[in-house]
């Protein structure tokens, strides 16, 4: 049952995917949009639209998860809050906990596969 | 300049707050038309939530809410464009079937000079339909831009205009010709045009 943290990053419909991307960007520090998008692509060979950032950018502001710091020019950049940071480690934990089941499964059935 | 055009459909708060920071990815992103279509998109967004981003209205500040607001102030740019979008799909396949001979717009092309310009009635026809979907837009543009500059705030005229201005164009120009009866003349020939189906027989003008 998700706590009322990793609840945040749920119903975000089609900024959900974004929404965890650019948490898991700013875990690592202040950063503004540009950066923001630079790391995603690293990261995922994504890029973010300018329009889709922004969108989920605002619903993370929204709830809580992400704030603005003073702006450099016309660069603002965002960090973690306590909730956005609890509300990442709870998604990524459940992440881990799937993508942990997968890797074993996957294992498994190839070694099923193999000795038929 | 496009990109300009697009962050000024966000609502007010909304640009107010991300206005610079948007203009500053975008730019770095290079203008691509993904990117054109993720602003529109952002923009609608923004429109149908025009509460996510914390705001002033008469003097209270209204906290962030992400609820979707239906009315039509909200998806006025939504509602506008499907609208637009709409009305030029069905004045582009009924523009079509009339001028290739279902209608009988068709048959008041026939006795205009359009026609013996071109060679035929099908072809004239479809020369200016074309030229009117390409040329309208531009037209209804300028005459809606003057229009809006002059005082016009209803909105949604603006996309059904944008549609109805070419069907007004061939209109017009079909009207432009020679409107004498037409009679078949006994002893010509008819013939069948074989993509629409038509029956032309070869006239005489009655004076």
């Amino acid at each position: 049952m998700p706590n009322s943290e990793t609840g945040k990053l749920d119903h975000m419909g089609r900024f959900t995917e974004q929404a965890l991307l650019i948490l898991v960007s700013i875990s690592g520090g202040p950063k503004h949009g540009y950066a923001i998008t630079e790391d995603i692509e690293s990261l995922t060979g994504q890029r973010l639209g300018a329009g889709t950032l922004y969108g989920a950018i605002a619903r993370l502001e929204a709830r809580g998860l992400i704030e603005a710091l003073a702006p450099s020019g016309r660069r603002r950049p965002y960090r973690l809050t306590g909730a956005g940071e609890l509300a990442l480690r709870e998604r990524l934990n459940v992440l881990t906990a799937v993508t942990g089941a997968g890797q074993q499964r996957l294992r498994e059935n190839l070694g099923a596969i193999g000795q038929s | 300049m496009i990109v300009d055009w697009i962050l000024r459909r966000y609502p007010t708060a909304w640009r107010e707050r991300y206005e610079e920071e948007l203009r500053d990815v975008a730019a770095s992103q290079g203008i691509t038309l993904g990117l054109i279509l993720d602003l529109l998109v952002g923009a609608i967004d923004a429109r149908l939530h025009p509460r996510l981003v914390p705001s002033y209205a008469g003097g209270v500040l209204l906290p962030a809410n992400e609820g979707a607001v239906l009315s039509w102030e909200s998806c006025r740019l939504a509602c506008g464009a499907l609208l637009g979008v709409l009305s030029w799909l069905v004045w582009s396949v009924l523009g079509l079937y009339a001028l290739i001979g279902i209608y009988s717009l068709v048959k008041t092309l026939d006795s205009t000079p359009l026609v013996s310009l071109t060679g035929s009635d099908t072809a004239a026809a479809l020369s200016w339909w074309v030229v009117a979907l390409i040329v309208g837009p531009s037209l209804g543009n300028i005459v809606i831009r003057r229009l809006v500059r002059a005082g016009w705030q209803w909105q949604p005229s603006r996309y059904v205009a944008l549609a109805l201005i070419p069907l007004v164009m061939v209109f017009w120009l079909a009207q432009g010709g020679d409107k004498r009866s037409l009679t078949p003349v006994p002893d010509r020939p008819c013939y069948e045009i074989n993509w629409s189906g038509r029956i032309v027989c070869e006239y005489e003008p009655i004076d």
